[in-house]
């Protein structure tokens, strides 16, 4: 069908539509629960993800080369390190030699799926985070350039820098100022603790599809 | 499509005390749990749903140019959008999307829209290879069977059978632990995610402001199925649309509480067009196929009402009829009370007359509903419109004109009132059998006897002049 004759029609039916005219809500009770931090922890930890709260920057680095190693993982696939809150952490994760997978998917067809066949033994991916909510425990990731969406979707393991500074009460409040992060990317993903399902009774699985593993890490600012 | 009664009360009555019903009622009871402890916690909740249903309602009274932004803001987002009157023509542009990429393999995420138009069945018939990856739609596709619940499809299943169905379709030994058959869905399903060349998903939530997609999932298949293909097909009801993005962020958080009683899903998605220049990875394409198919005749309608729903599956959970005779008993694609407003409208009352009166009307579903949609005011106004139409059981019109008649004539009815006072003479408070066709209903329940005496003797008596 022709866009306007679509158009055409849905607006002769929104003419007899009997549709209620509810009245103006009733206001937001403001959120009185100023420590963001523990919040955040908290709401992770209850869906089944890890906080991380180093008291200094020096620590990140050496503590995600310890999440990878006690995962057992070897292939990475990550941010750029100029994309990451922190620089430096690629360089002490590959000194520690870990091996690094090139995230970089070709354009043509078959170079693309020869290159994502190679997915399929990646273990760990290394994000960073635009923003968190304290609320639900949720890290907010842009895709871009130095950015691979793959890098939180296809690893068992994830582990996220988060500036401990980006934290926002919730998903409503983080989208009502943020508009332009979603017109400047052409993938923004909320991620709320690991991959799971109850499809099967109800049984709770983690890591049906993504990580089974979610680590977030605060990163001291200031 | 599966052959099928084309009674609800036969559809039902083939179900009722059957293990799959039982698992479904048990099922959906936990589910309404775990919905009203998260709302318990959510200090603003109430505020949220005013907030989401005034947005819904407020889209729909103008839809048309939510649409028309909607299409121009993907467009330039470097999207292509297509415009489908019915099934058949999205069916079809989905299709020639297939052939004209030389996709072979499509990957699907759980979408209610592509049940409702059956791509799955076209792209077959197509010769071409459709994988459901969504852990229970995977298995429901395996089976041969539909889904049960719009959430939780596999919730009929029990883990035996389900580890049955692996060793007998997927060729490996037999287990029912669901961790295990969970590891073997993930491992099958990884190398199909990685050589599938296109990907199909519904649609969440549109922004119209952006241009955005947004598709919710918890096991990330939503995120796989628009990230390793190299063509996105993304197929929406035009009804989908929320005008802002900041508009995006209230109806999610319902959807969530409401859906699953989790705070957030695990994965909101939120797709703005194909992979950009500089973008390492994403898909190379992304086409937008919005779909009408009955959803402007029931705009409008007096069923508008029902084009809010944010098919969260909370109404389901709370239906006493819902939990007593599962998702199957419906028919169709969407179930529950949301089901019985929404398939006669979409589809049209000849066929499905009867999916209104499937509800006793407690209105349970209106208090659950994260965007208060009145359905028991809509099921009574399909009802009317059915009789109106001439679906009314005969007998029940012949009764109804009989009290009619009676009615508007005070000695008549005076007359009939007292009719009622023989119960009087029984000896028990209740009635256990009637005659004729009351019987029906005393099959299964008593009847309270009807009082002595009419309540307007009773009122002459005591209060009159």
């Amino acid at each position: 069908m022709e866009r306007d004759a679509f158009l055409e029609r849905v607006r002769t039916a929104t003419a007899t539509a009997r549709l209620p005219r509810p009245d103006t809500p009733r206001p937001a009770i403001p959120d009185v629960d100023d420590d963001s931090k523990s919040m955040f922890t908290a709401a992770l930890l209850a869906v089944n993800g890890n906080v991380h709260s180093p008291p200094t920057q020096a620590e990140v680095p050496e503590l995600v080369v310890g999440l990878l190693t006690d995962s057992g993982s070897q292939r990475v696939l990550a941010w750029d390190d100029d994309q990451l809150p922190l620089p430096g952490v690629i360089d002490t994760v590959r000194n520690a030699g870990f091996e690094f997978v090139t995230p970089d998917v070709p354009s043509d067809p078959v170079g693309r799926i020869n290159h994502q066949a190679g997915y399929g033994t990646v273990d760990a991916g290394i994000t960073g985070a635009a923003a968190g909510f304290a609320r639900s425990g949720s890290v907010v990731l842009t895709a871009g350039s130095g950015r691979p969406r793959m890098a939180s979707l296809i690893p068992s393991l994830h582990v996220a820098l988060l500036p401990s500074d980006a934290l926002y009460p919730s998903a409503s409040a983080w989208a009502a100022d943020n508009v332009a992060s979603a017109q400047g990317t052409s993938n923004l993903v909320f991620i709320t603790g690991p991959s799971r399902t109850g499809d099967i009774e109800m049984h709770l699985n983690l890591g049906v599809h993504g990580p089974r593993t979610i680590h977030v890490v605060l990163v001291p600012v200031g | 499509m599966i052959e099928q009664p084309v009674r609800f009360v036969d559809r039902a009555s083939m179900r009722l005390d059957s293990a799959a019903a039982r698992t479904v009622g048990i099922a959906a009871r936990r589910m309404d749990k775990l919905r009203t402890t998260a709302y318990a916690e959510y200090p603003e909740g109430e505020h949220m749903r005013d907030r989401a249903r005034q947005i819904r309602l407020q889209t729909l009274a103008r839809l048309d140019h939510h649409l028309d932004e909607f299409a121009a803001a993907l467009e330039a987002a470097g999207g292509q959008v297509h415009w489908a009157a019915d099934a058949a023509e999205a069916n079809a542009m989905v299709t020639s999307i297939a052939t004209a990429g030389d996709a072979t393999r499509v990957v699907k995420s759980k979408s209610m829209v592509t049940e409702e138009i059956e791509l799955n069945e076209s792209l077959e018939h197509h010769g071409i290879e459709i994988v459901e990856t969504d852990l229970g739609e995977f298995i429901v596709q395996l089976a041969g069977d539909r889904p049960s619940h719009i959430i939780a499809p596999v919730l009929h299943m029990t883990r035996f059978e389900i580890g049955e169905l692996f060793a007998e379709k997927l060729g490996v030994p037999y287990t029912d632990d669901p961790t295990e058959l969970n590891a073997i869905a993930r491992n099958h399903l990884r190398s199909v995610f990685l050589t599938a060349d296109m990907g199909v998903s519904g649609v969440n939530f549109a922004v119209a402001e952006t241009g955005s997609v947004c598709l919710v999932t918890n096991e990330g298949n939503g995120r796989l199925t628009t990230t390793a293909p190299r063509i996105h097909v993304a197929v929406m009801g035009m009804e989908r649309i929320v005008p802002t993005f900041a508009d995006l962020g209230v109806v999610l958080e319902v959807l969530a509480r409401s859906g699953t009683g989790q705070r957030l899903s695990v994965y909101t998605n939120i797709v703005t067009g194909p992979r950009r220049q500089s973008d390492p990875d994403g898909p190379e394409e992304l086409h937008v196929v919005i779909l009408d198919n009955g959803r402007s005749r029931v705009l409008a309608g007096h069923s508008a009402e029902i084009l809010a729903c944010i098919r969260c599956g909370a109404c389901l959970n709370v239906c006493p009829v819902y939990r007593e005779t599962g998702g199957h008993a419906y028919g169709d694609v969407y179930p529950g009370p949301i089901g019985a407003v929404l398939t006669p409208a979409l589809r049209g009352l000849d066929d499905w007359h009867d999916l209104p009166h499937a509800s006793s009307l407690c209105g349970a579903c209106e208090d659950a509903c994260p965007v208060r949609i009145e359905i028991p005011d809509l099921l009574l106004a399909l009802r009317a419109e059915a009789n109106d139409a001439g679906h009314a059981d005969r007998a029940l019109r012949r009764a109804l004109s009989a009290y009619a008649a009676a009615a508007t004539r005070p000695t008549a009815f005076r007359a009939l009132l007292r009719s009622g006072s023989f119960a009087g003479l029984l000896g028990d408070d209740w009635l256990h059998r009637l005659p004729g066709r009351g019987a029906a209903w005393t099959d299964s329940r008593d009847l309270p006897r009807p009082a002595a005496e009419p309540f307007y003797l009773w009122w002459k008596r005591n209060r009159g002049a």
